[in-house]
Parts: structure tokens; sequence; C-alpha cells
């Protein structure tokens, strides 16, 4: 009989744990999007333009090299993302163009007549690739966190690809979140070598290693103006050079960015500005010109990106600079933004729907098992609440299907419930002892209510092995909700009816 | 108390009748999906959906060709069982990723223009559609109070914030909205109307993404099954094991069928109520077979058809307490469950009596027929393995 009191010491003692771990609900229950409210994302890295981009700044870096070692060509062009042509190289030279391709090697070279096709290898393309997933996450995950969502969520999805799980609950900024996530904010410090004109043909001819980009403008009246600019293609500083960015106003107090540039390129950019006074210097982000002021005086570290923002662009775009460029552009593949009415309408509904599906459960189980109904519902809400503290130990979000997956376990929980007590009560219409009916109902539904149980586990367990989202999100509550109901339907409800028998001496019958 | 006691109901009697309404429920189901395919919701076939709110019951008819005449002819509208709210469906061609909150905007102003003809004040935004940071910013600039302290401005914020969502993100009009001051609101009445029609969700697929989530929810579903099947042999008998996973798809492809005749899309919340209702489902024939495969000890030299009549009288009050209450819920669920798991409640109502119902006249007629036309081998197999455990 001692023993009987011990294990009950110990519920009483899970329940109250179970009870301060979902302590206060409202905390400790994460709800999911279609509950909460918010933006689920599926973003991916577009690896090939980071791939483009990699290979075009090598052709950059190859064209200086051949250049300097005074080896003629004619050109250099991109092939395909991970390859690229020099053409005009003479055969005598082509032992050195070699040479340099395996001193860098990443590139595979072929020779045709005077032309050299080199493409990168396919362990490097990996390598590449990879790293830019890596490094886009990561820097998507700063802009999330600096931008102040709790509980969001960015993570890689599958372990190969460059696809991502981006969640913000709570968010209703829809375009504006994204573009903070889309936008690769690559800054650039450029010298301008003319303009700014009208239009692209009123540049001019641009000048070798310049580029022409545009400048657009929302004027007094309304009208956006476009302008056009010669830069030079090469910056002088860049994004990844930076200390720091903060939001700022102007000087006419308007909403602007302030950058901080690290002492090393703070002393080069020194060193060109001093050289090149009064030239324009284009400040460029996105390749787009955001403004191109004349350099009066030498400037250091410390700079100034004015244009037509909003307060919250300014610190959005504050928010960017500061987490750093993206290695290529990010491509949404899935979105989904629930309104928060909808959630709450949701949670409103679907509470109210439980509580009246619970009710009913209940009231059912007391008027047909009379006492042991008691001792049924005891063990039924102790199973929600073991269930709502493992949830919230291991952080499983609530979503809908979630709920379903609870409705399904709650369901058997109550079947373990009718089982054994529909054995109890044959046994007991058999002539047999309170005591030993109860013995005998508990020991023969066993078997049943463990292999329903089994099976339906084994089931949620491919389910989170292969679903997605919701159908993962179903599984877990599932699974969690059985194993619940195994040990409140089996253990808990037998030890409540043998605590009740230990208090009596004689027991004649069970109310049931 | 007891519902019934000591029934000797012939169940299996009727397997025939029972076996061809089956039947005839699933052909229809299976053709309507052939002749019209499988409706599946954003998730599985990809595109925008944008699930909106009016303020008042507008025709679906008048939504429609809205739609259709302005440049959306291929639009779908959907109706939910409150007829206020609507579900726009637009197809994977007309979206790029780009623009699918515009396209939501587009659809809305388009909607509320013509549908519900209330034309937005000249340069004017709807308070409905304009987020916490967007009043908070305004109020910042206009300040009504004269404060000069921007910040106190966001208990207003956050009561209009909280008085739209508990109106299913439509606020009522300025005269009504009760508890904000009255300064806050003239500022805001300058600047802002308040709309008839509210965007509740909007969500895009990709084609790609559409593709994938349909083939892993196939293979999820397909791999569970197979584990089932593995489980039951071991425990049971391999035949039984089939039966089982026969009354499951049994069960799935019934409620696919009334999915198919009420029009109900196919979306991942649906694909979960199909979960449940197999598990649901396998729990009931397991619950069955266990009665079974126990009376068989006892009762070796009778025919199956008798032990498994016996066993289900047996499990009568069982039966009709734990899906009687579950079926119950359900109901609940359906009806007062709100719209976004309509479409779950209903699949799980389907399946709950499905699944009690493919208990006796899929699952255990299967091993009956089985037993009767391949018969005695086999039974001898399952006995000798009953008198074991």
């Amino acid at each position: 009989m001692k023993n009987v009191q011990w294990k009950l010491l110990m519920v009483l003692v899970l329940a109250v744990i179970a009870g301060y771990g979902i302590w206060p609900p409202k905390e400790r229950i994460r709800l999911g999007l279609d509950l909460k409210g918010g933006i689920h994302l599926v973003a991916e890295v577009k690896i090939d333009e980071a791939l483009a981009g990699y290979t075009d700044r090598f052709i950059e870096v190859l064209r200086k090299e051949l250049q300097d070692k005074q080896i003629p060509f004619q050109n250099i062009l991109r092939k395909t993302n991970t390859s690229f042509v020099v053409s005009g190289i003479a055969p005598d030279k082509q032992e050195n163009l070699k040479k340099i391709l395996e001193n860098h090697g990443e590139w595979d070279l072929t020779l045709t007549g005077n032309e050299g096709l080199a493409a990168l290898r396919q362990a490097v393309i990996n390598a590449k690739a990879e790293e830019a997933v890596n490094l886009a996450i990561r820097i998507i995950r700063e802009r999330v966190n600096r931008f102040g969502v709790a509980e969001s969520v960015v993570q890689r999805q599958g372990l190969t690809g460059g696809r991502m799980i981006i969640q913000l609950p709570g968010v209703e900024d829809t375009e504006r979140v994204k573009d903070l996530i889309k936008n690769t904010a690559r800054l650039e410090l450029r010298l301008v070598t003319a303009g700014p004109a009208p239009s692209a043909e009123a540049l001019g001819p641009i000048p070798e290693g310049s580029e022409a980009l545009t400048h657009s403008e929302v004027q007094q009246d309304g009208r956006s103006v476009t302008n056009y600019y010669a830069v030079q293609k090469q910056a002088i500083v860049s994004g990844e050079e930076l200390q720091a960015a903060n939001r700022t106003t102007d000087q006419y107090g308007r909403p602007a960015v302030n950058f901080t540039l690290t002492s090393s390129a703070g002393s080069k950019f020194g060193d060109f500005t001093e050289a090149n006074r009064g030239k324009a210097l284009a400040i460029v982000l996105d390749n787009k010109v955001q403004s191109a002021p004349t350099i009066q005086d030498k400037i250091t570290t410390d700079g100034i990106i004015t244009g037509q923002f909003t307060i919250e662009e300014s610190n959005d775009l504050a928010v960017m600079l500061q987490s750093g460029a993206l290695p290529a552009g990010i491509r949404f593949l899935e979105q989904r933004v629930v309104g928060p009415s909808l959630g709450l309408d949701s949670i409103r509904k679907g509470m109210l729907a439980c509580a009246i599906g619970g009710g009913i459960i209940v009231l059912f189980m007391l008027l047909y098992y009379k006492f042991s109904g008691v001792n049924a519902v005891t063990a039924l809400i102790l199973n929600m609440l073991f269930l709502m503290a493992l949830m919230s130990y291991f952080e499983a979000t609530l979503t809908l299907p979630g709920i379903a997956g609870i409705v399904l376990s709650i369901g058997m929980a109550v079947d373990a419930n009718v089982l054994i007590f529909e054995r109890i009560k044959e046994d007991l219409r058999l002539g047999k002892t309170a005591r030993s009916a109860l013995q005998s109902g508990f020991a023969k539904a066993f078997w049943p209510i463990f292999d329903s149980n089994l099976t339906t586990i084994i089931a949620a367990v491919f389910l989170y092995w292969f679903g997605t989202g919701p159908v993962k999100g179903f599984a877990v509550t599932l699974i969690i909700g059985i194993c619940c109901s195994m040990f409140t339907a089996i253990f808990v409800s037998r030890l409540l009816f043998d605590w009740l028998l230990s208090r009596r001496r004689k027991v004649e019958s069970i109310s049931i | 108390m007891e519902i019934f006691h000591d029934t000797k109901i012939d169940f299996l009697k009727y397997r025939t009748p029972a076996m061809l309404v089956s039947l005839v429920i699933i052909l229809a189901g299976v053709f309507m999906i052939w002749k019209n395919g499988i409706r599946y919701g954003v998730d599985f076939s990809g595109g925008t959906a944008i699930h909106l709110k009016f303020r008042t019951v507008v025709p679906l008819d008048s939504i429609r060709n809205t739609l259709k005449g302005n440049g959306f002819p291929d639009s779908g509208v959907q109706a939910f069982n409150d007829p206020t709210q609507v579900m726009v469906r637009l197809p994977q061609t007309r979206v790029t990723e780009e623009e699918t909150e515009e396209l939501a905007e587009r659809v809305a102003t388009l909607l509320s223009a013509n549908a519900l003809k209330t034309l937005a004040p000249q340069g004017k935004r709807d308070l409905n559609s304009a987020t916490p940071n967007d009043i908070n910013g305004y109020l910042q600039l206009k300040d009504p109070w004269k404060v000069g302290d921007p910040a106190k401005y966001k208990g207003e914020v956050t009561k209009i914030r909280q008085m739209r969502d508990a109106n299913a993100g439509l606020l009522p009009s300025f005269e009504q909205m009760r508890g904000i001051d009255a300064k806050v609101l003239a500022s805001l009445k300058e600047s802002f109307y308040v709309g008839d029609l509210a965007i509740l969700s909007n969500e895009y697929v990709g084609p790609q993404v559409g593709a994938e989530l349909r083939e892993q929810a196939k293979l999820a579903i397909a791999w569970s099954l197979a584990g089932l099947l593995i489980y039951v042999w071991f425990r049971f008998e391999f035949l039984w094991g089939l039966s089982a996973i026969a009354c499951l798809a049994h069960d799935v492809l019934i409620t696919l069928a009334f999915f198919a005749f009420s029009g109900r899309e196919i979306s991942l919340t649906v694909v979960a109520a199909f979960l449940t209702i197999v598990g649901f489902s396998l729990n009931d024939t397991i619950v069955i077979y266990d009665r079974v495969r126990d009376n068989l000890k006892s009762m070796r030299t009778q025919p199956l058809e008798n032990v498994i009549n016996l066993s289900l009288n047996q499990m009568l009050n069982r039966t009709i307490l734990t899906n009687g209450t579950v079926t119950i819920v359900t109901i609940v669920l359906f009806l007062f469950g709100g719209e976004v798991i309509n479409d779950f409640a209903f699949a799980m109502l389907v399946g709950c009596i499905s699944g009690t119902y493919s208990t006796v006249y899929i699952a255990s007629a299967i091993i009956v027929l089985y037993n009767r036309y391949f018969g005695k081998k086999r039974m001898a197999t399952v006995k000798a393995k009953a008198a074991k455990v």
C-alpha cells in the first residue's frame, strides 16, 4: 500500500513540474503562424548568380594579371556561370596562361587554336555554392534579428541546395520585411567619369573601364526623374570594408544613413579623395547611384548616404549595410502571410470547439462510468497537462494540424479508458470480485491499447521523417500525445483505482 | 450504465450490400476526379490564394464577374460557410514572386470599387490595411495632442489594432470606435477612411514547391502505410495487415470522394486530416482484431465468421462510446471550428464514420471472404499464432 502512495506522489510531482513548465501558458506555448499571424517564406539563394559573380571577379583578376605580365590577348568573356573564354592568345603564350591558372588552382583549361576555355572545377563549384548559401543565411538571419522579430526562424531547408525557411511571427509589414531580406545591399564608392545626363546617349562615349548607371529621384512636384552617370567599374571602397552603419539625418534633417569605414579602407579612401578633389564621387547601392556629391576635401573613414528615404527605409538600409551584402540575389518560392485577425479567429473558434467537444467527452464519461468516469477525466486532464508541458519543453509550435494531432491523441486516450473499463465491466458481470476484475481488466486491455498506439506512433514517425511543415507539426504532437496518453490511461488510471481500493478494506463493488 | 447488453447482431450478414455501397461511392468519387481532376489547394497546385473578408454579404457571381472583367480571367472564387468571406485563387501563370502583395492589394481595390461600390476617397488610405507602424508614424508626424513626445501614441495605436483584430480585420466606422481618443480619431480621419474589405491572409506557392510538397505528402503517406503493414503483419498475420491497409485505403478514398462531391480542395491541412483518419481507423481495426484473436483461442472450432461477429458484439459498447464521442467532437469542430479548419473538420467527420464502418465491412469482411475461398491452411496459422499469444 505504501507503494501506491509513493507512485501517487510521483505523479503529483510530475503534474506540478508540468504545470510549472507551461506557466504562464501565453508565453510558454509557441503558436504557429497559422494561429498567431505572421509571415512564412521559403527563399532560395540564386546560386547561379553567386557563381557568375565569382567568375566575373576572377576574370577581372586574370585580366589584370595578364596585363601585368604583358601577355597579349584579345578578350576575356564569361561563357557560362562557371566558365570563360580567353580569346586571341598566341600559341607561344598559352603555356603562361596555363601556369597562371594552375597557380590559382581552381580552373581547368582547354586550349583550342588561339582560344582557351577555362572551367571552374566541380569541387570548387560545390564549395562556392555552399559558401554562398551559408553566407546568405547568416546575413539574412542577422538582418532579421536586427530588425527585431521575436522568435524568428531562419534555417536551411534540406542539406543541399540554396533553400531556406524564414518565419517571422507577428510581423505585418510584408513588403518591408521582404525588401529587407531580398535586397543585396552592395555598397560601393566609385568615381564618376561623366554625367549627370538625362539619357545614356547624352553621356557621350563611355570611357574604358566605366559603365552607365542610373540615379532616380522624385522631384517636388511628384514627378520621378532618372539621370545617368558614367561611373568607373572598379570601386574605391566597397561594403565589405564598412565598420558600422547607422540611421541619421542629413543637414536638412532628412533621414539618411551614415557609415564608418575600417581604418585601412579609411586611409585608402583618404588618399584617393585628397588626390581627386573637385571630382564627383558616386555612392552606388545595388548598381544604382544613390547620390553623387563632389569631393570637397579629404575624407577618411566617415561618410553619409543621402537619398529620398523614409525613416524606416534609412533604418532598414543601415541594418542591411551593417549585416553585409548578400553574395547573390534571393528568390521567394513560397510566401504565406496570415493576418492577426484570422489567427485570432482561428484560436477563438478552435478553443470554443475544443471546449464544447471536451465538455461532451467529460459529460459522457461521467454519465456512463459514474465514479470511474471521474478517474478517466482526471487521466485526460493530466494527459493534456503533460502534452502541453512536453510541447513547451521541446519548443514545438502549436499549429492547426498540431491541434488535429491532439484531437486524435485525446480520442485514443478516451478509447484506452473505454477499453479498460469495458473489460472490467465484462469481468464483473462474470462474477469476479472488484479487485480481480480491475486486475484482469487492465491486463487484458493492455495489448490492444499498446498495439493500436504503437502502430499510430510508427505511422507518425514516418510522417515526421518525410513530411514537411504542417504534416511534421501533426506528427510531433501526435507522437507526444500518444506517449502521454499511454502513461495516463494505463498507469495513472490504474494508480487511481489502486489508491481508492487501498483506502477501503473490503471492496464489494466499484462504481463503473 | 450500459447501452447494449449481450447483443447478437449478425453484422457480417450485410457485408455484400455494404461493400457494394462503398464501391459505388468510391467509383463515383473516382469518376468525379477523373472528370474534373483532384482540386488541389494552393499548397499543391501553386499560385496565389487571397482570403478576403467583406463587411456585408457580396454575391459570389458579382465577385467572379468583377475579377473576370478586370484582367483576371482565370481567377477562381470559393465560398466559405461564413457568407462574408471568400477565397480568391489566381493561377500560377499570373504571378511572379515579386508582386504577390501588390496582387492582393489590386484584387482588394478592384473588389471594393466594383463589387462593394465603395470608392476610396481621393488621396485617403484604408485604415484597415495600415500597419500599426504606419498609424504610429502618421500620428507622430501629425501630433494631434501637441505633446511633442511621439512615443505617447503607442497606446492608442495598440487599441486600434486590438479593435481591428477582434473584428476580423474590419474596423467599425470612425464614429463607432469607442475608447479611442477623439483628437486622434479626428487626425486619422484627415488621411484615412475605413474600408469594407480586409485581406485576412495571402499565400503564394511557387510551381516547383507545389509539386515538391505534393510528392513529399505522397511519400510520407506511402511510407507510413508500409510501416503499419509490417507491424500488423508481425503482430497478427500478413493477410490481416493487408486487410487493415485495404480498410485505411478505403477510408481515404471515401473521404476523397466526398471532397470531390462537395468541391473542396486538398491542402496540406487536409492531408493532416487524412492522416488523422488513417490513425483513427487503424486504431479501431486493431482493437477489433485483438478481440478476434483473443476469442479465437477459446472458439477454435467455430467458423471465423461467428468469432468476428461475437467480437464485434462484445465491442459494441466500446465502439459506440469511443467513435461516438469522437464523431460528436468532429461535428462540433465542423460546426463551430471556424473557416480555416472547416475542410479539416469535414474530412475528419467523413473519415470517422467511414473508419468505424470499414473495420466491420472492409477489414473483417476481407478476412472472412479470404478464409471462405482460400481457407483452411491460413486459418490454421492464425489459430496457432493466437494460441501462442
